[in-house]
């Protein structure tokens, strides 16, 4: 066990050439076991999940507002929750990895700044009724999607997961299993009321729940998210999938009918109900 | 021409705290509890060393929350980086014997 009072051999003034080796060989030695800590395949995997959320949502947004530019402000309210629920599911699951991939440098963040930049400028264009190549709304995300995934995907691709590393699933405590359901709820009643004159009073009542347990830490959404299993997560995902084809469907389809849209919701709300009380018994040697 | 030794960094004259620094090398934040196991040093050690670190601007401690456990990482400072690889150059100067 190391000591933090020792100096380091030779102790700087009479550090000889073989004191240095020395220090550089444990140097060598301490970076690459703190590199073969991780992160885990399980971050990588998370990671890459923001990176299919954050481009599904661009690419969803820009083809409503491209394909339905007269009805896509109601449409695009339903985008907003799942993308606002997940921020801070997501921070509360970043805390379960002891190895963290730091965030990323100026460079990554100009890149980003300019396909958000340039995400505002399509956006702009649909809303004032000027045209742009149809491609261009699908090479943005993919852009972004590759900008964001090609880290975690060379992860995924270059390693394996040791059995104690495996993300399993856990029954949930009563105040997750409760958030999870709340964001049934939520989901539920966005999907089906999206195709209502009062819509956006449902929206306002949605952003105002959110508000009030989107970042508490002790029971909220993170609390949720770090407690969220694989299986809690994929079906968060199925939600935000079938949220983002409803969206889809409206806008390019006559289907936006009451039925379809309370089906939706319903299905979305059942999902979430059900998983919140999954898995009933803790799977045996499960670990982060 | 100057002695390698001069370019020495106090802040790493401790086994613990070159270990950290060596630890904190690849581009990630750890959690206090794997930098003590992979460090093997107990708690008050590393914490007096995270200090000192942190104190020069050579590492930063984020605070985090586990459910209702609080949780704390660290990772290098940009400044810390520039600070351990100018160390290391120093410590590869000495062995290779170019010091005149």
């Amino acid at each position: 066990m190391e000591t933090e009072g020792v100096p380091a051999p030779g102790g700087g003034a009479e550090l000889s050439p073989a004191d240095a080796a020395e220090l550089l060989r444990r140097h060598e030695e301490l970076r690459d076991r703190a590199a073969s800590q991780g992160p885990s395949r399980s971050f990588a995997l998370l990671t890459l999940a923001t990176a299919v959320m954050v481009s599904s949502y661009m690419a969803v947004y820009l083809l409503t507002l491209r394909y339905r530019p007269g009805g896509a402000s109601t449409l695009t309210l339903v985008l907003v929750i799942p993308a606002l629920i997940f921020s801070p599911l997501l921070s509360g699951a970043r805390e379960r990895f002891a190895v963290r991939r730091r965030r990323p440098g100026p460079l990554y963040w100009a890149g980003n700044g300019l396909l958000l930049a340039a995400f505002i400028v399509l956006g702009g264009l649909s809303i004032a009724g000027v045209g742009y190549p149809w491609w261009l709304a699908l090479a943005l995300p993919g852009a972004a999607f590759v900008t964001l995934a090609s880290r975690p995907v060379r992860r995924l691709l270059s390693e394996t997961t040791p059995k104690s590393e495996r993300w399993q699933n856990h029954p949930l405590t009563g105040s997750a299993r409760r958030v999870t359901v709340a964001i049934g709820v939520m989901t539920g009643l966005i999907a089906a009321t999206s195709t209502w004159r009062w819509f956006s009073i449902v929206f306002m009542a949605a952003m105002l729940l959110l508000l009030a347990m989107g970042w508490m830490p002790r029971w909220g959404l993170p609390r949720t998210g770090y407690e969220w299993g694989p299986i809690h997560w994929a079906s968060f995902a199925v939600v935000t999938t079938a949220m983002f084809l409803l969206v889809i469907l409206f806008s390019v389809t006559a289907w936006d009918t009451t039925p379809v849209s309370v089906g939706a919701g319903a299905g979305v709300f059942v999902v979430m109900l059900a998983v919140a009380f999954l898995p009933a018994r803790a799977q045996h040697g499960s670990s982060d | 021409m100057v002695h390698p030794r001069h370019r020495l960094d106090e802040a790493f004259q401790t086994p613990i705290r070159f270990s950290l620094m060596a630890a904190l090398e690849s581009n990630t934040d750890l959690d206090f509890q794997l930098l003590r196991d992979l460090l093997e040093a107990d708690d008050s050690v590393l914490s007096k060393s995270i200090a000192h670190l942190d104190k020069a601007g050579y590492v930063r401690v984020t605070k985090g929350l586990v459910g209702t456990r609080p949780r704390t990482w660290v990772q290098s400072t940009a400044k810390g980086h520039n600070a351990y690889r100018a160390h290391l150059r120093a410590l590869r100067d000495i062995t290779d014997g170019e010091f005149g």
